[in-house]
């Protein structure tokens, strides 16, 4: 090896896997069960990543539908993903479900309720090629108010724990190691301040999650700012950087997967908006609508904010407001919370909780509610008596509203939350081959080194929903097979 | 079936409904959960997992409104076809348990039938006195729901 004699402690086993959430742990427990000695290396106190807080809903396609789940999410990706690592997907995705159930758990499929608005669709593009072969499942929860993500969480950590594999936790890489030929043999790392390495005689893969919480890469890659993430805050590309200094070619560094919410000065991450009855608006911040509310699929709607105004700096439509009645504010929580680190908050149901907090705004009138906010009052009362009279009329003319979602907002008092835009999580990263194989800028693998998960997510344009831990569950387990079976260097 | 004319070993049905919208099934089939939800005179509705949802549901017994604890459970789905919840309302000792199914069937490209049934599973002694009530409030619903399949479609 080319490299320094390592200082501080070294371990050696064969198969180092930096990043601990679903697509570490799949890459940890398949790479162990086709014989490899394998460290999990995580940076933060606990594990977990983005799986343990998602929705926990996987893709995984019925048998003799993965022709159309490729052509769909061939569409999705705009020819910025090879057609031969969705495939590579797609086969593997349609193993999940059989490799969750083989390790004890129940699965099932989702089917979504959306009973709440701005409405979540499944699949999340039903127009475009091939959507029917989008199919989720989850493992149902096994108590009431058991987070999703965190059920699929325990199942799988509890596996890892179960085959003895060795788990580092606050152990942050560092640095990859190399050999004179430019073959990954392992990494460096710090723990508790002091210096660790670690050899992998046969590979190492790295599953870092995104850079939801790397500003300079935010600032850099993502088309609006600021925007909050709410998923793991160990995401803070940590393997973008390593790879590129082995010359990784990165991709998809500009898709990214949000909307937006409540921002507090409680919670570490904003409470995502989510209405129970359609009685609602947005407005910018000259208290006109901007946009056809319920219009937008739900992992975008960020894109909603991303308009500017050539007459004046900044964006028109950050922050934005909901606006919405007393109506649709009995009907149940403006918030769900069910997702994300930090957000360990139960929001009432009646919502009074939050008015009390001053989260939530009150106005008797449309124009004291204004007031409250800071917008123009007879702005905003024109706005809704248009909004209204649209609703009466059972057609949006300004932004071509679906009709079942118009309802006026006609019952005072009236009331307003400020939104900014929210991260799930990123897709970019370093580009990978349908081998799990992490690519240099030539388009060749980087000797025994993989990557899976949102690290440079095959999703290069769009997504649809459940395409993450879809991803992290099967990649995981591609790039932990291929690993284990690399030759071990001498 | 006529009401209250159910097998011993069947749920009873307490109320059903049947028409036809002007609207394609996929339409329908996008719009009913919704429908359903939004059909209910439910207030602080809570999303308890993909498949649950609690609320108080605001019940009218003659001229008094009682607010009731309600709990939603999907049991089955079966896309494009069929919609089955299991309603639990419970307040004191009148406890009603519903299931309550809308099953989806094209009557042409444009046309869509729906049928709804409510049945009663499992309910308390005081439920039973107020049946009438019961089968009503139901109608309400169903027709309530029928009102918004309308406009959405």
């Amino acid at each position: 090896m080319s490299e320094a004699i390592p200082q501080g402690e070294t371990l050696d086993c064969d198969v180092l896997v930096i990043g601990y959430g679903g697509a570490g742990a799949a890459a940890a427990i398949t790479a162990h069960d086709a014989g490899a000695d394998v460290i999990l290396m995580e940076k933060m106190p606990q594990a977990g990543g983005n799986t343990r807080v998602s929705m926990c809903s996987w893709f995984s396609p019925a048998a003799g539908t993965e022709e159309q789940a490729i052509a769909h999410i061939e569409a999705l990706c705009l020819g910025r993903t090879d057609r031969a690592v969705i495939a590579a997907y797609v086969e593997a995705a349609a193993g999940n479900k059989a490799w969750i159930e083989s390790l004890g758990a129940t699965s099932k499929v989702t089917h979504l309720l959306n009973v709440r608005y701005p409405q979540v669709t499944h699949p999340s593009w039903p127009n475009f090629p091939g959507a029917a072969a989008m199919v989720n499942h989850t493992v149902p929860p096994e108590h009431d108010g058991e987070r999703t993500g965190e059920r699929l969480w325990r199942l799988l950590d509890g596996q890892v724990n179960r085959r003895g594999i060795r788990t580092l936790l606050g152990t942050a890489a560092t640095d990859l190691l190399t050999d004179d030929a430019g073959d990954v043999t392992g990494a460096r790392a710090e723990r508790d301040g002091q210096p660790l390495t670690v050899r992998a005689k046969r590979g190492v893969i790295l599953t870092t999650g995104g850079f939801e919480f790397n500003e300079q890469m935010k600032d850099e890659y993502l088309p609006i700012t600021p925007f909050r993430g709410i998923g793991s805050p160990g995401n803070t590309g940590d393997g973008i950087v390593m790879a590129q200094k082995l010359g990784a070619q990165l991709w998809h560094m500009d898709v990214v997967v949000g909307g937006f919410g409540i921002v507090t000065e409680e919670a570490a991450a904003p409470f995502g908006i989510s209405y129970a009855a359609p009685g609602f608006i947005y407005v910018n911040t000259a208290g006109k609508r901007f946009t056809n509310e319920t219009g937008w699929e739900i992992h975008f709607a960020w894109q909603a904010l991303s308009t500017i105004d050539p007459r004046a700096p900044g964006f028109p439509t950050i922050p934005i407001y909901g606006i919405c009645d007393h109506e649709t504010l009995r009907k149940g929580a403006i918030s769900l919370t069910g997702a994300g680190y930090g957000l360990t908050y139960k929001w009432s149901a009646d919502n009074s909780a939050e008015i009390a907090r001053g989260w939530i705004k009150q106005g008797r009138t449309i124009g004291e509610l204004a007031g409250q906010i800071g917008l123009p009052a007879a702005t905003l009362e024109k706005t809704l008596t248009r909004y209204n009279g649209f609703c009466d009329a059972g057609a949006d003319n300004d932004f071509h509203r679906r009709k079942d979602t118009l309802q006026a907002l006609a019952a005072p008092p009236y009331y307003a939350v400020e939104l900014w835009p929210r991260i799930v999580n990123t897709m970019g990263g370093p580009r990978r081959d349908a081998n799990a194989r992490v690519l240099n800028k030539a388009g060749q693998p980087i000797p025994r080194l993989y990557s899976a998960g949102e690290l440079g997510s095959l999703w290069g344009h769009l997504y649809c929903g459940g395409g993450n831990v879809g991803e992290a569950l099967a990649v995981g387990r591609i790039a932990g097979a291929n690993a284990a079976a690399e030759p071990p260097w001498r | 079936m006529a009401l209250d004319d159910a097998p011993p070993d069947q749920a009873r049905l307490i109320a059903s409904r049947d028409f036809v919208l002007d609207a394609p099934l996929p339409r329908v089939w996008d719009v009913l959960p919704a429908s359903v939800i939004q059909g209910m005179p439910v207030e602080q509705m809570d999303v308890v997992s993909d498949t649950k949802i609690t609320a108080v549901l605001r019940a009218k017994l003659g001229p008094l409104e009682i607010p009731v604890p309600l709990r939603v459970e999907v049991v089955e789905v079966t896309p494009l076809q069929s919609f089955s919840t299991r309603i639990l309302a419970q307040k004191s000792l009148a406890r009603s348990v519903l299931l309550v199914a809308f099953a989806l069937t094209a009557v042409s490209d444009d046309e869509t039938r729906v049928t709804c049934t409510a049945r009663e599973d499992n309910g308390s002694l005081v439920m039973r006195l107020l049946r009438w009530q019961q089968r009503h409030f139901a109608d309400g619903i169903f027709s309530s729901i029928q009102k918004r399949l309308e406009r959405a479609c």
